[in-house]
């Protein structure tokens, strides 16, 4: 019985030999570069090691003993969440507002778009470098031409001051990453057909009306998803805040990413378990903010009945 | 009284014209449809008149009110779409009392418009349900009942009931047919493809065809005296069988032959051109063909199809020069297939057309069709 079912599974693997030798090297790939990793991760995370030679003594949890107790942790845990809270509903908003205006009709809206566009496919590493001297308080272009229309009477230090560093690099992120956003709105906005539209305007309804009355209960699911992959992307931010601000100054836009790096590979003293148990962490905390969101999604949904 | 005056209306895109020069009264309360093969414009003039398409030469008035320029939302229409139109994240309630909330009418005035309108179309129970939960006829009942609501005087009709299946569009259309009864003093202009629909829902029916009117004229007038070859190969079902006929003018009137040399009894007059007549068509419905015998005969053909409908069958007939000719016959028809068939029409059942496609007047028939 046994062997005649584990025959049928051998049977049926040789059957569908193709399926699994094509599927081969995408497993390869993702397990060496995905699950490998994280896995390791996690074990490493147990560890007190160094992250050279041979691996450290096991020390149960108390890497995430230390965390719990380390001020630059939870620094860091909260200018993640600060950026998060400034930055997401930044992109989301503005780009579904542009998303709007772009999906009009009017001269030159393919330039607009493909302008907005721009920075999405340019390499963020290089965005926070080139930032960094647009920015500059001495002689950056940005500074210049405030100083020169008399905004402001003393150059803005935007990188440079502990106090504004973060919000400026949520300002540079934003900018960055809009133009995928409008992308997704102007999809989401394909789905609202012309005649719903014409409908509201029949029975009375302004620009505004039609906006915040039709168009947004609409596009309620859409917000949602969006608003979930943008939760996402917020907080990887590595390359460019590495490159914006290595997470200076005073540790004022140390976001996680980059504690976990700092440990792991900058410091004189590498903590690769250290900086592991920071990541699982982490991970695990955006994991439980994406399940949270994904079950509001579903409830909404099916309350919305859409 | 006018509810809606249309002159000289034309629109342009671009350079393109795809309308010119149409006009017509619409009396309050009447039931107008707009007939008209696709892209004929009737959408377009619909769409026009609700404001929802800029006009490019000509003015609509409403209620003796030129609107040209008004948005659409004050030229008190309401327009129930083919797609339905409605508010996806709305239940029926919030759909049918949008454009009362927007106007800031009371709550209990709005539950009181929305029950009246719910209960005309049947539709009190699904109030508080959701578009996505209700059926095609449910949901284009709503939309109707969205315009009812609205208390507009003048309710649009983009072809509602082309979305629904065929036995939903027939119950529906008795529904509106209903409702026109209630809603006496609500002018509806309706547009359709369909000339069952037109026959059936109209006061009066307006043939469009590349963007200009063909005739404008009662069902019975489109059907009896059509005043030209399209508008009576469109209206009628199955469409005129047409013939090729030479003319011959006599003092008395003219007499046409077909082209395989039948005499044709019907004499005719020309009705407002005096041009020189020499050939034309001949047209003739297929309910009015019956079979005869040879000597008699107006068309002879050999069967190719017999369709079996029931009460009827059509005999689908081709004839020397390769036309083919429909004939309706009672009841069941066992005819060989290629066998030779005789047929005649009545005299004052014959239409007859210019080169221009123009109708000739059949002096045989009664009644007056010069308009």
């Amino acid at each position: 019985m046994n062997k005649q079912r584990k025959n049928s599974i051998v049977a049926r693997l040789w059957t569908d030999r193709w399926i699994y030798i094509f599927l081969l090297p995408t497993v390869a790939l993702i397990g060496t570069f995905t699950v490998y990793p994280v896995v390791a991760s996690v074990w490493y995370s147990l560890l007190d090691w160094n992250g050279f030679g041979d691996p450290g003594a096991f020390i149960g949890l108390d890497n995430y003993r230390d965390l719990w107790n380390d001020p630059l942790f939870w620094n860091s845990f909260k200018n993640t969440l600060v950026f998060l809270v400034f930055a997401v509903p930044l992109r989301v908003g503005l780009a579904l507002v542009l998303a709007v205006i772009l999906n009009g009709v009017f001269p030159f809206v393919r330039l607009f778009r493909t302008g907005i566009f721009l920075p999405v496919v340019t390499t963020a590493a290089i965005v926070g470098v080139v930032m960094r001297y647009i920015l500059d308080p001495t002689g950056g272009p940005i500074n210049f031409a405030i100083l020169e229309t008399g905004i402001v009477d003393q150059p803005v230090n935007f990188l440079g001051s502990a106090s504004l560093a973060l919000y400026s690099a949520v300002g540079i992120w934003v900018w960055k990453w809009l133009g995928i956003t409008v992308i997704y709105w102007m999809a989401a906005l394909q789905t609202i057909p012309r005649d719903v539209y014409e409908a509201a305007e029949l029975d009375g309804a302004n620009a505004v009306q039609k906006f915040f009355r039709v168009t947004l209960p609409i596009l309620t699911p859409f917000t949602l998803i969006i608003t979930l992959i943008t939760v996402i992307e917020a907080t990887n931010v590595f390359d460019l805040m590495l490159t914006l601000t290595g997470g200076g100054p005073f540790y004022s836009t140390e976001v996680i990413d980059i504690f976990v790096y700092r440990h792991a590979f900058t410091s004189n003293i590498p903590r690769l378990g250290y900086a592991s148990a920071a990541a699982i962490f982490f991970a695990a905390a955006v994991t439980l903010v994406a399940a949270v969101q994904i079950f509001l999604v579903t409830r909404i949904r099916k309350w919305r009945k859409l | 009284m006018t509810a809606i005056e249309i002159r000289d209306v034309s629109k342009s895109y671009g350079a393109v014209q795809v309308m010119s020069n149409v006009s017509m009264e619409i009396a309050q309360g009447e039931f107008i449809v707009f007939v008209g093969p696709s892209g004929c414009g009737k959408s377009t003039l619909l769409r026009m008149i609700a404001g929802l398409e800029e006009i490019t030469g000509g003015e609509i008035a409403i209620n003796n009110r030129i609107v040209n320029d008004d948005p659409a939302s004050k030229r008190g229409v309401a327009m129930v779409f083919q797609s339905y139109a409605l508010y996806p994240h709305m239940t029926v309630e919030e759909n049918m009392t949008f454009s009362l909330k927007l106007a800031g009418t009371k709550k209990a005035e709005r539950m009181e418009r929305v029950n009246n309108a719910a209960s005309m179309l049947q539709l009190s129970s699904y109030l508080k349900r959701r578009p996505k939960e209700l059926s095609g006829g449910q949901r284009q009942r709503v939309a109707i009942g969205r315009a009812i609501v609205r208390d507009a005087g003048i309710f649009l009709f983009d072809e509602p009931l082309s979305n629904l299946d065929a036995a939903l569009r027939v119950s529906t259309r008795v529904e509106i047919a209903k409702l026109k009864h209630r809603l006496a003093d609500t002018t509806m202009i309706y547009v359709t493809h369909d000339q069952t629909e037109a026959m059936t829902l109209a006061d009066r029916i307006v043939v469009l065809n590349k963007g200009s009117v063909e005739q404008i004229g009662t069902p019975e007038e489109l059907y009896n005296h059509p005043s030209n070859k399209f508008i009576a190969g469109f209206i009628g079902s199955p469409a005129m069988n047409m013939l090729p006929c030479t003319f011959t003018v006599q003092e008395d009137g003219i007499t046409a032959q077909t082209g395989d040399g039948a005499n044709c009894d019907a004499v005719f007059k020309q009705i407002d051109s005096t041009g020189n007549l020499t050939s034309g068509t001949l047209g003739v419905r297929p309910e009015d063909l019956q079979v005869c015998n040879a000597d008699e005969a107006l068309i002879s053909g050999k069967v190719d199809v017999v369709e079996y409908l029931g009460d009827i069958s059509l005999v689908h007939l081709s004839i020397d020069d390769g036309s083919t000719v429909q004939v309706k016959m009672v009841g069941p028809k066992r005819l060989a297939d290629g066998s030779e068939v005789h047929l005649k029409a009545p005299a004052a059942r014959i239409y007859a057309f210019d080169a221009d496609g123009k109708a000739l007047k059949n002096l045989m028939n009664g009644t007056d069709n010069e308009h």
